[in-house]
């Protein structure tokens, strides 16, 4: 016999002993205790479910009993198992009230259940939507006085996207606007850290000097950077993120002062954020001040743009709008002032909390309206329950009444009913919110910004409780209130059936329809949302995702300090690679990983071709540095020529470059490319001869256009060698296998190399597709719970109108109708209230469906499958849900119709 | 006849099922609930609270009262409580019988139900 279950349930039952007073409790308590252990151990002896069938017919017992004490010493009926016979005496005290209400429920368990469990689904649905939403679009950001922050981002006026910033506009943007207390620019950066003796790749980003100032924040430790610090050679030092400081310097203050090293460079830690500060733009671990050299690239070069986002301050009195006109304004001298690089861009300053949630809008707001679906869903079943049972109370009022209880306490009875109910869904509720919000954040997309730090907000609990037991008060209470202060005679008549009321069918036909039309729009999202994912993940993204492994390497830059060292370096390591048993091919590539790798843009013309005249005119390609067997590693085919070889990747070896097929197409229609001189980054700068032509690969996924792309070998890039590049393994068997093995070939070329993100192709591929998989199981989640909703608030219906037609159905078989009439009449009268709301919906469904196209793939709003799907599915649930009621209807016998009730 | 026996006439049915499965004795909480499932073939179950409190009634009322005999030591709980009926309370039972008895015996004259052979 396990004993730790015993122990567990007897904690359990020890702790609802509770409910009994005090006194009491110290009395007989142990002997309750003594009683339930040893009927436990019995029920035990007959397997796992009867004994917890046991623990809670027996916790039940022990709340009620120890609630009816509590309130009603002295009550005489003690025992529920039989009818109470309301002796007088027991009626006082809102306790008996609650100690009645909970009988009732014990009663109807089937009923009370159904609703309580109604109530708690669309409860805890409802609490954590709203939780996140409220966390992502209404929730203060983590900053000072956040709405006088804007962002300044620079846009191409072609596509009004966002574009990152350089340091020369965004100096311009200083000094030409009036708008702004303080400008501070953002850039991400994944670098390498050492803290001990193991370098670590981790997310190190730059931040002009006077950010902290400029957003509001502070560190909790030491302090912020000083501008001298924004001046290059003065500005190794770091703050770091409070989370980092705990696990890696184990919160101890002296860790302030002391140093880490980044790239083998020693920087020193002037401050900590305080915890639980989420960063603002990444999950960073560390911060450094921005600077660099006079003659560094990212600060002459106004062409090219690295640097991710810029924030500013409003000043006081000035609005966003105007700050925005301001910004703009300069924008426009820039572009007539320097034509080649800025002729095709322009900036705006925008609030910074709709910079932040631009991406999430349309699925937020597609989640949040379909909870609020579900929540109506829930609304109307408890509804329909307690509409009703209200009807056949109409008697038991009566009756109370005649025998002598006060129009007062009946209402407050059932009104207190309603209240119990009410709670009871809303307990249920706020636990599977908890339970359900952990499992919420590890689906969710987490470019959401601030979404690991969530907890339950305690508005949209209180939020859903008032709506839980709003409605149990409205359907529950107010009807019988009707009864309550009528007409005592009228309801006590002869022959009057209980629950006749025409208006109460009318309304929950009414109600079961609405219930139905709802149903069919979460079904529909959930089904295009589905459609729409089987879509986009049987899209040929152009490269081969199965057996291929990939991972990063970064050197750490003192040990290499000439391309040769570099380009030397990872020549050793593509033939060590090659070594590798099970290595059918091994890549290595600067950026060009389909979906996670980085961009990496320039200019591209054919040599002897004319170049437009204004550079906003050149074309652009996205430019890959390969070494080693990098499209066989892939799995890209070369549809002509060849691949890139060893031989085209020394420095001094002659330049050779492969195109892809829409680079061909568009560049090289109806010529064969091979042979052909192209130049890249300016006319006549890096020259190379087409050798091959590889197939398109989509970089961006399923859903985003095919780059155009070029790629040359490392050693001919004129950029430099990099000395972090991903390298691609491609195996026959499983890819994870090969893990061990790279490692091992990285470490013994060197120690101190840093390897980081590995991962299979397949499960690059797989997350590229996560938050598609996301609203698509959260869509199914809540389709089926509105199915399931929709299936028993049918069933309750259609059982209620057969109750209350019971005399019209035996009149009818008295009168030789068959079974099969009766049972048609039964099923009719279910079908037409679910097609009348299946047509509803369908058509709110697809005006639905046109506000998510931007989440859909390949699915248009109104697919006529999904519809037939649905149609049929509902159908289907109403012939379950009716089966039951029907064959009642069935046996309901002649003589019903002569009953006189 | 004890003139208090009338004033607890007629019993609820758990009471008397309590106080007749105290007939051959005392016993504690638990086996007075199993003696009651196994008289009303799984019929009527009485848990712990429930079986406590309506004990507690009929302490109150005088028909049931603690008992110092126990079990043997080697199979008892010391958390266990004995009961016993009183004098009052075998009295209180046995005219409830009788009651049901007439009550039976004028259903069956009525051939509401049918005669018992050898009642």
């Amino acid at each position: 016999m396990s004993d730790r279950r015993l122990a567990r349930a007897s904690a359990l039952y020890r702790v609802l002993l509770r409910a009994f007073p005090r006194a009491y409790r110290a009395e007989h308590g142990e002997e309750m205790l003594a009683f339930f252990r040893e009927r436990y151990a019995e029920e035990r002896a007959h397997g796992g479910a009867a004994a917890r069938r046991y623990v809670l017919r027996a916790s039940w017992d022990v709340v009620q009993q120890g609630l009816a004490e509590r309130f009603t010493p002295d009550a005489d009926d003690a025992s529920y198992a039989t009818e109470s016979r309301g002796r007088g005496s027991a009626m006082n005290g809102i306790g008996t009230d609650v100690a009645h209400a909970l009988r009732t429920i014990g009663r109807n368990p089937g009923w009370a259940a159904v609703i309580i469990a109604t109530m708690g689904l669309a409860i805890a649905a409802s609490t954590v939507i709203f939780t996140v939403f409220d966390a992502v679009l209404i929730r203060p950001l983590p900053f000072g006085d956040p709405d006088r922050l804007v962002l300044v981002e620079t846009y191409s006026l072609q596509s009004g996207e966002r574009m990152p910033s350089n340091l020369p506009d965004i100096g311009d943007w200083r000094t030409g606007t009036r708008s702004f207390t303080g400008m501070a620019a953002y850039d991400t950066d994944v670098l390498t850290v050492q803290t001990g003796d193991q370098p670590e790749r981790m997310q190190v980003d730059a931040v002009s000097s006077n950010f902290f100032g400029v957003v509001g924040v502070a560190p909790a430790l030491g302090r912020a950077f000083t501008n001298e610090e924004g001046v290059f050679g003065r500005h190794r030092v770091v703050v770091l993120r409070y989370e980092y400081w705990a696990t890696r310097f184990g919160s101890r203050a002296s860790a302030v002062g002391s140093t880490l090293r980044i790239g083998g460079v020693p920087y020193t830690i002037v401050g900590v954020m305080p915890q639980g500060w989420p960063g603002a733009w990444s999950d960073a671990q560390v911060w450094r001040p921005m600077a660099y050299a006079a003659d560094d690239w990212r600060v002459t070069d106004r062409d090219s743009r690295s640097l991710d986002g810029v924030f500013a301050r409003l000043r006081p009195g000035v609005s966003v709008a105007a700050a925005d006109a301001d910004v703009r304004q300069v924008a426009a001298r820039l572009q007539r002032a320097y034509r080649e690089s800025n002729a095709n861009v322009s900036a705006r300053a925008r609030a910074l909390r709709e910079a932040y949630t631009q991406d999430s809008r349309t699925p937020l707001r597609a989640l949040f309206g379909a909870v609020g679906f579900l929540l109506l869903i829930g609304c109307a079943n408890v509804a329909n329950m307690m509409l009703a049972r209200s009807a056949t109370r109409e008697r038991e009022v009566a009756v109370r009444r005649a025998l002598g209880a006060s129009r007062f306490r009946l209402a407050r009875l059932y009104l207190i009913e309603s209240i119990t109910l009410g709670l009871c869904g809303g307990l249920v509720g706020v636990v599977l919110s908890r339970w359900l919000l952990a499992p919420a954040l590890r689906l969710s997309d987490d470019r959401i910004f601030g979404l690991d730090t969530l907890t339950l907000d305690a508005r949209a609990l209180a939020f859903a409780l008032a709506v839980s037991v709003g409605t149990a008060l409205l359907f529950g209470f107010v009807p019988v209130l009707h009864a309550v202060r009528g007409n005592l005679q009228s309801t006590l008549r002869e022959g009057r059936s209980p629950g006749s009321s025409r208006t109460t069918q009318d309304t929950l036909g009414v109600l079961m329809a609405v219930e139905v039309a709802l149903a069919v729009v979460l079904l529909n999202g959930a089904g295009l949302l589905m459609q729409s994912l089987r879509r986009e993940s049987a899209v040929d993204l152009g490269f081969e995702t199965r057996n291929a492994l990939a991972l990063r390497v970064t050197l750490l830059g003192a040990a290499y300090p000439s391309d040769t060292a570099r380009l030397a370096f990872w020549h050793a390591l593509d033939d060590r690679l090659r070594d590798v048993p099970d290595v059918r091919a091994a890549g290595i590539t600067f950026f060009e990983l389909p979906l996670i790798g980085g961009d990496w843009w320039t200019y591209f013309g054919v040599s002897g071709t004319p170049t437009p005249a204004s550079r906003a005119d050149w074309s652009g390609v996205r430019f890959g540095n390969v070494s080693g067997d990098y499209f066989e590693a892939l799995g890209v085919r070369i549809v002509r020529g060849r691949a890139l070889t060893r031989d085209d990747d020394r420095l001094d070896a002659p330049r050779v470059a492969v195109i892809n097929e829409q680079v061909a197409r568009k560049h090289f229609p109806n010529q064969d490319p091979i042979g052909k001189e192209i130049w890249l980054l300016e006319p006549g700068r890096l020259v190379a001869t087409v050798v091959g032509v590889s197939a398109d690969v989509r970089m961006y996924g399923a859903a985003g256009d095919v780059p155009d792309a070029v790629f040359i070998s490392n050693g001919a890039t004129t950029n430099g060698i990099s000395n972090s590049q991903w390298i691609v393994l491609r195996t026959e068997g499983d890819p994870a296998s090969l893990s061990d093995a790279v490692r091992a070939a990285v470490r013994d070329l060197d120690r101190s190399a840093a390897i980081d993100r590995e991962q299979t192709l397949e499960q690059i591929a797989r997350n590229a597709l996560a938050p598609a998989r996301f609203n698509t199981i959260l869509a199914g989640v809540f389709a089926a719970i509105a199915l399931l909703l929709a299936g028993v608030g049918l069933y309750g219906v259609v059982s209620y109108g057969v109750n209350r037609r019971r005399r019209d159905i035996g009149i009818r078989m008295a009168l030789g109708a068959k079974v099969r009439d009766a049972v048609t009449m039964v099923l009719r009268g279910a079908l037409v209230t679910v097609l009348t709301g299946l047509v509803v919906g369908i058509v709110v469904a697809i005006w639905v469906g046109r506000l998510l196209t931007t989440l859909l793939f390949g699915v248009e709003p109104a697919d006529p499958m999904t519809l037939l799907g649905v149609s049929g599915m509902l159908v289907f649930v109403t012939l379950i849900a009716s089966f039951g009621p029907a064959r009642i209807a069935a046996r309901v016998p002649p003589t019903e119709a002569m009953r006189i009730d | 006849m004890n003139p208090n026996v009338h004033d607890l006439l007629p019993l609820r049915p758990n009471d008397f099922y309590i106080l007749f499965t105290l007939l051959d004795g005392p016993l504690h909480g638990y086996r007075i609930s199993r003696r009651i499932e196994e008289l009303t073939e799984g019929g009527v179950r009485l848990e712990a609270a429930n079986l406590q409190r309506t004990i507690q009634k009929l302490i109150r009322e005088g028909v049931v009262e603690l008992s110092e005999e126990r079990a043997a030591p080697e199979e008892d709980d010391p958390r266990r409580r004995y009961y016993a009926l009183t004098e009052l309370g075998r009295e209180v039972v046995a005219a409830d019988a009788a009651r049901m008895r007439a009550l039976a015996q004028a259903a069956e004259a009525r051939k509401l139900i049918p005669r018992t052979r050898g009642a």
